[in-house]
């Protein structure tokens, strides 16, 4: 089957949302959780081998990486009813268990001395698909094994498929302070983490092709605001992950016309090659044994909602800067192709978007089936994927917060003690260039100039030439030779 | 007309009784008849409106007309010999005739006139006497006087001027005018006259059944018979005989017709049938003459005849047998039959040289006559002549058989035709033959089901099998019409339903109507039902076979779903696959290849999960290649279509699915190339971005190459879901709404126009909707209001939509030509890369040796390891990329600056489009209104 995509789980939270992605989408397939096509859905015409394969005695196995540095949450998921949809190959557990310790620098050198058992089971992976157009990375970016090691994995896959693309679902830390709860297990009060999103931040600016940005901030805002969910609890919020991710893979798994292929899917969507950070908002949202409040849908109605601010899974407003691209996936039975075409009138009549000044942007609608086999409540949903200059506040938030530890110097022993940190912090300093030069992007790109940028000093001065951090900024290249 | 020579005649006699020496001088004769003719045109014409032929102005009143018609009619008799002889005589003739000129009527024929004097002037000079005046006034008397009461003034205007008239009984018959003649008879003639009048009768009664009699004979060059002149007889008698003759005249043109046609096979079963009605008739009419025959009073026809199968009329005939037979009795006997005879010879004249359809046709115009006799009369000979036409739509509706030799069918084959036109060309409707009795829109009706009984049969080949219970009912229902034994509860209801279907039926009078609609129209309304009750069970049988056993929507799905890409992960896989291929030019491309690789496509992708018996149909296609073409222009996907598919997605169709799969692939290649671009770009990101030389470059393919997406993927979405789903959605709700095979085929043909309409592939050309009308001769109601919106284009909308076309391909030809460009970079930085990676390995190398400095020892080696490794130095590579990236900016400033232009002008053209659709693409395009502003 051509263009698959093989998803690689990371870290804690990186492996709880990915199998509430499986949960989700193996039922939206009629998988069961053994893996065996439910006798309702033998005749679908959905497109189960983008995402599964299936083993010998028929049974759909997930295209899927599972790999932590500590055993508690693979042994979650190898004990819930999923525990035989995975290949057991496939999963990966350090055997010392002792985890990453919610550091950035452990993770990534595990990941490096692990390296070829790692690269062995991606290569297995994806010499077992025709055509592999990419990978799918899960991960957080604040602890220690999804950050470390998915960084790590991020530069590998770079270098060893460099044709391939790569897709990351990166969980960003909650930044509201007082909260203590978040996708992913306890990411949030890691006291390091804005040195771990950092050095995160700057892998996913050069070696991600396109990252879908899940905001825990956002998304304990929105279990609280919009579902009025008090106090939000992990498997909560990752229930809302995993409908956004399955909803943003359904033009790839019920193909139509259009963006059937992840290329097609985001390329729309990134105008140029930096600014591939992409926002989401998903709407009617709804949580297993909760009733919508969301009675009516239509497709007016669901792209209106798409645009809100507090819709929005990001922390970052909305209602500054601008909309580089937006691309609403509607799905559900729509009566009348027109009523997309009448809604799009509506919205540019109502101003209700604000596009970027220097090339032409539109809102993308792609129609999509909705699974037969899960019951909805509502007609209509919709998900939004959005480039949105906002995103530059998430950078400079990154930024801020890292300055305030480091101007401490505040705990740097743990990195100290790895070996790209032993001598000396200057990955420190790459990372925040990278991350403040991206910020810089995104701001210049709210302005017309955007067409001529990259020939101003400020971007030359990051230039090749400048000595000190050539080893640094070539390390990917070098590493691969 | 006839009036005029009758006139002419007149004139002529009249002429040679006043001038004998006419007679012998031709000159004179000529001369006078001229001054008689100008003297009856110019002064007896003027009141004879609308029947002289020469008619002037209109605008006397009565009273001064009959004025100057006495003074010319005094002046005339005056000039008689009469008035020279006895001045008295001429007194009388004067208060006569003017008493006359007060019956305005009667004087308003020239020929009464003509003949009343041409009558005076030869009884003036035989008798002298007044008898031959009034014997002569009599006829014209009462003809002119229609009515009782004129006749009546007549007795008493005669009656009381005792002096010339002597009436010999005083019993007042019921009949005035026989009365009138009788009494006006001189005893002295009456015997003679009697003796005569039997004669004449029983003449008469031989020239009823055409034959010649003694007295009476038929002059071929007069069209008549005539009264041998030689016979003296009272004008009266005269005249009636004459007037009996043209029921023989008409016989005679009956039989004549009837003699022609009735035996003669090649004229086909409804002239045969309208001949042996009128045969039948013709036989009703040979038993009143042997009736009459009867009465007359020989002895041997006296002897013992019974009337009794005369029926009502057998009082009539005791009264008279007495007395004999009279022509006045025979006058009156023959009015009834002289009506059927009239009509009926009129009928055979219209008919003559019509045969089948146009034939009943012909007949059936006289039934829609408002007098009841008339209507009931023709109704009957209807009934006869219409039985082998309902028997032709019996064999037709119900087998599909057309049994007719002689083409009297109006619906007719040509046996010419191959099976895959059956449908629209095999069978087509013959306008003049459709009765009149049934109209067009029945008549399609008609055509309809026979034909989509022979389409089943021939194209699907299906057994009518099932059919055979509709079929048998309808055949029962026709049996009852044959007998006309409809029930007639449902008529009220099917004749509004006629008259919705333009059938002509005779608007129903009252309440009552139904009851008084003739046989004919109960029959046409029958028969309307009737054909609704096959049509109704033929249709659904055609469209469970089209629908249910040969899947026509999973076909039209197919096509749209391979042909229209979409199945998009299949089509998206072919490209894959076909790419380098087809990157070929056409000739060096070869199909087995590309057949083999869609197969692979189809097999890997979700295609597979489609039945066979679509994935069987899909095929590769090369289109006929022109110099310069690539395989990209050649390639098509093809479905084959077989038989009854075909009909509906003709080959027609089919090149239109062909145009728009060029269309759509052609898009999907450009978006395929952007997409590439775009991965190029995003992949190698993360190493190019060192090349701070080019990045600014490199930054404005991005931004071009953004525009360019932007374009492509809007437009693809607008002709995907403004275009195709929506059309889609049509055919599907127009197909399900389709009763019958023209309209499915229309239904499809419609989905098609629209896509190449909206989707800008082809606004249709006044050549492509002939094409169309033609493909559907009788487009229904729904599509004839679907196909008034896509009114023709105008000349302007042409163009505009030539412009767009054309728009279109400069900026798909700007697009690909970009992606080569921007390949090409990339093709050359990643190069640098490369080399810059070997220099920093190196560096990197000799670092770790702690090999700071050339140094002499090392200097040939790394000299060596420059020229392998193309050691390039770093300001080397600044140079290189200052080059390139002066090179390249141009290239992209010449790139965005065209493709700016050609998408404004694009733009421009969308914006005065009259259609919605294209607004609002235009709309799309330019969402957040930049282009607009710039």
């Amino acid at each position: 089957m051509p263009r698959e995509i093989i998803t690689l789980q990371v870290g804690q939270c990186g492996n709880q949302i990915a199998s509430e992605f499986w949960k989700q989408i193996s039922a939206e397939h009629g998988i069961s959780p053994d893996g065996v096509l439910q006798p309702y859905a033998l005749n679908g015409t959905d497109r189960k081998d983008v995402f599964f394969y299936q083993a010998d005695d028929e049974h759909y196995i997930p295209r899927a990486i599972l790999m932590d540095l500590e055993p508690r949450v693979i042994n979650g998921i190898m004990n819930s009813p999923y525990r035989h949809l995975f290949n057991s190959e496939n999963i990966f557990v350090s055997k010392d268990g002792g985890g990453a310790g919610n550091n950035w620098a452990s993770g990534h050198a595990q990941g490096e001395k692990l390296h070829e058992e790692l690269m062995d089971m991606i290569d297995r992976e994806a010499d077992g698909s025709e055509s592999l157009e990419g990978f799918v990375l899960c991960h957080s970016i604040a602890g220690g094994t999804g950050s470390g090691m998915g960084s790590y994995l991020l530069e590998k896959l770079n270098d060893h498929f460099p044709k391939k693309l790569i897709q990351t679902y990166s969980v960003f830390p909650n930044q509201s302070h007082g909260e203590s709860s978040g996708v992913g297990v306890g990411t949030s009060d890691v006291v390091v983490q804005p040195y771990n999103s950092l050095l995160s931040l700057k892998r996913l600016a050069l070696n991600a092709d396109c990252v879908v940005v899940l905001d825990n901030t956002a998304l304990n805002r929105i279990a609280t605001e919009r579902l009025r969910i008090s106090n939000p609890s992990v498997s909560q919020l990752n229930s809302l992950v995993s409908t956004v991710m399955a909803a943003s893979t359904t033009t790839l798994r019920y193909p139509g016309y259009m963006n059937n292929d992840l290329i097609g899917l985001v390329a729309s969507l990134i105008p140029t090659p930096r600014c591939h950070f992409l926002m989401c908002g998903y709407t009617p949202l709804t949580l297993q044994s909760q009733t919508s409040a969301v009675r009516k849908t239509t497709v007016l109605d669901v792209m209106r909602r798409l645009l809100q601010a507090k819709n929005s899974m990001v922390s970052a407003s909305t209602r500054r800067g601008c909309y580089i691209s937006i691309l609403n996936i509607i799905q559900g039975d729509i009566d009348d192709p027109s009523q997309v075409h009448k809604s799009l009138q509506r919205i540019r009549e109502r101003k209700l978007v604000n596009f970027i000044p220097w090339g032409p942007a539109s809102i993308q609608v792609a129609l999509s089936r909705k699974s037969p086999y899960v019951e909805t409540q509502n007609k209509v949903s919709g998900m939004m994927l959005a480039n949105h200059t906002c995103m530059k506040e998430l950078f400079s938030r990154a930024i801020r917060s890292y300055d305030r530890l480091r101007k401490r110097n505040a705990f740097l022993e743990n990195y100290r003690q790895q070996p790209m940190f032993a001598d000396t912090l200057e990955e420190f300093d790459s990372a925040r260039e990278i991350v403040s030069s991206l910020a810089e992007e995104y701001h210049a790109s709210e302005s017309p100039d955007y067409v001529n940028w990259g020939q101003d000093p400020v971007a030359q001065q990051h230039g090749l030439t400048a000595p000190q951090d050539a080893e640094a900024k070539n390390q990917g290249l070098v590493g691969a030779l | 007309m006839a009036e005029g020579v009758r006139v002419a005649a007149l004139l002529g006699e009249l002429v040679e009784r006043v001038v004998p020496a006419a007679k012998e001088d031709a000159a004179t004769r000529e001369e006078l008849l001229r001054y008689a003719a100008r003297l009856a045109g110019s002064r007896l014409g003027r009141n004879s409106r609308g029947r002289g032929k020469e008619q002037e102005s209109p605008n006397d009143d009565g009273q001064g007309a009959a004025a100057r018609l006495h003074d010319e009619v005094l002046r005339v008799v005056r000039r008689l010999d009469i008035a020279r002889r006895d001045p008295a005589v001429a007194e009388q003739c004067d208060e006569l005739i003017l008493m006359l000129l007060r019956k305005q009527s009667a004087l308003q024929r020239p020929d009464c006139i003509v003949k009343l004097l041409c009558d005076l002037s030869g009884t003036g000079a035989a008798q002298g006497s007044a008898d031959g005046l009034v014997t002569a006034l009599a006829p014209l008397l009462q003809k002119g006087a229609s009515g009782s009461s004129d006749a009546s003034a007549i007795e008493s205007l005669v009656k009381p001027s005792g002096r010339w008239i002597e009436p010999p009984t005083n019993s007042r018959a019921a009949d005035a005018a026989e009365n009138t003649t009788t009494t006006m008879t001189t005893t002295a003639n009456r015997a003679k006259a009697r003796d005569t009048e039997a004669l004449l009768v029983r003449d008469v009664l031989f020239v009823f059944q055409g034959i010649d009699g003694h007295l009476i004979k038929f002059s071929p060059e007069n069209d008549a018979y005539s009264l041998s002149p030689l016979v003296t007889l009272p004008k009266a008698q005269r005249k009636l005989a004459q007037k009996l003759c043209e029921l023989g005249w008409l016989f005679r043109r009956i039989s004549g017709y009837v003699n022609q046609t009735l035996h003669v096979d090649s004229l086909g079963l409804v002239s045969q049938s309208f001949s042996s009605a009128l045969q039948s008739e013709l036989t009703e009419y040979f038993r009143l003459i042997a009736i009459l025959e009867a009465q007359l009073p020989s002895p041997s026809t006296r002897s013992g005849r019974t009337d009794a199968d005369v029926g009502s009329s057998s009082s009539v005939s005791e009264t008279s047998r007495a007395a004999g037979l009279t022509l006045r009795q025979l006058f009156v006997w023959s009015q009834e039959p002289m009506r059927r005879l009239r009509l009926m010879a009129e009928m055979a004249d219209s008919a003559r040289g019509l045969y089948g359809g146009a034939l009943a046709s012909s007949i059936h115009m006289y039934s829609m006559h408002g007098d009841p006799f008339v209507s009931t009369f023709v109704d009957s000979i209807m009934q006869k002549v219409s039985a082998p036409i309902f028997e032709s739509i019996r064999l037709w509706v119900v087998h599909g058989e057309l049994a007719d030799a002689c083409g009297e069918f109006f619906v007719s084959d040509d046996l010419d035709v191959a099976n895959d036109r059956l449908w629209f060309d095999k069978y087509k409707m013959n306008a003049t033959m459709i009765p009149g009795f049934i109209g067009r829109s029945l008549a399609r009706k008609i055509l309809l089901i026979g034909k989509s009984i022979n389409f089943i049969r021939v194209c699907c080949r299906g057994s009518l099998e099932d059919h055979h219970d509709a079929a048998t009912e309808v055949g029962a229902d026709f049996a009852r019409l044959a007998t006309s034994e409809d029930a007639d509860g449902e008529d009220g209801a099917s004749q509004s339903q006629a008259r919705q279907n333009g059938v002509p039926v005779r608007p129903a009078q009252g309440a009552l109507g139904s009851a008084e609609d003739s046989m004919t129209d109960r029959r046409t309304l029958a028969l309307l039902r009737t054909v609704d009750r096959a049509a109704a069970a033929t249709n659904k049988r055609l469209r469970t076979i089209l629908f249910d056993q040969f899947h026509l929507l999973r076909h039209c799905r197919a096509l749209k779903q391979y042909l229209m890409l979409g199945q998009g992960d299949t089509i998206q896989y072919l490209m894959d696959l076909l790419g380098p291929q087809l990157e070929l030019p056409a000739s060096q491309v070869f199909r087995h290849a590309l057949v083999s690789q869609l197969e692979t496509a189809v097999r890997a992708t979700n295609a597979n999960l489609d039945s066979d018996d679509v994935l069987e149909r899909l095929d590769v296609r090369l289109m006929e290649a022109s110099p310069g073409d690539s395989g990209w222009d050649v390639f098509v996907l093809d479905y084959h279509l077989d038989m009854p598919l075909n009909c509906v997605i003709t080959a027609d169709a089919m090149g239109r699915y062909y145009e728009i799969f060029t269309f759509l692939w052609r898009l999907k290649r450009v978006e395929y190339s952007l997409a590439s671009a775009w991965k190029m770009e995003m992949t190698t990101e993360h190493v190019v971005r060192e090349l701070h030389g080019v990045r600014a470059t490199l930054h404005k393919f991005h931004v071009l190459r953004n525009e360019m997406v932007h374009f492509t993927s809007n437009l693809h979405s607008y002709i995907m879901f403004e275009v195709l789903e929506t059309s889609w959605d049509t055919l599907v709700k127009d197909l399900d709404a389709a009763v019958d095979l023209d309209q499915v085929v229309q239904a499809h043909d419609l989905y098609l126009a629209s896509i190449l309409d909206k989707a800008l592939i082809g606004l249709p050309s006044s050549d492509d909707q002939a094409a169309a009308a033609d493909a559907s001769p009788f487009p229904h109601a729904g599509a004839e209001s679907d196909a008034g919106d896509a009114s023709p284009a105008s000349p302007q909308a042409q163009a505009d939509g030539n412009a767009l076309r054309h728009g279109m391909q400069t900026l798909f030809d700007l697009i690909l030509r970009f992606c080569s460009v921007q390949r090409r970079l990339y093709n050359v930085v990643m190069d640098q890369v490369h080399r810059l990676k070997r220099t920093h390995f190196h560096m990197v190398e000799r670092t770790r040796n702690a090999k700071w400095a050339i140094d002499k020892d090392s200097a040939e080696a790394a000299k060596a390891a420059m020229e392998r490794d193309a050691f390039v130095d770093p300001a080397e590579i600044e140079d290189a990329q200052r080059k390139l990236a002066q090179e390249y900016d141009a290239n992209v400033r010449v790139l965005a600056r065209e493709y700016r232009e050609s998408l404004m002008a694009f733009l421009e053209c969308l914006k005065p489009a009259a259609s919605e659709n294209l607004k609002f693409l235009r709309f799309r395009l330019d969402f957040n209104q930049f282009y607009e502003s710039s």
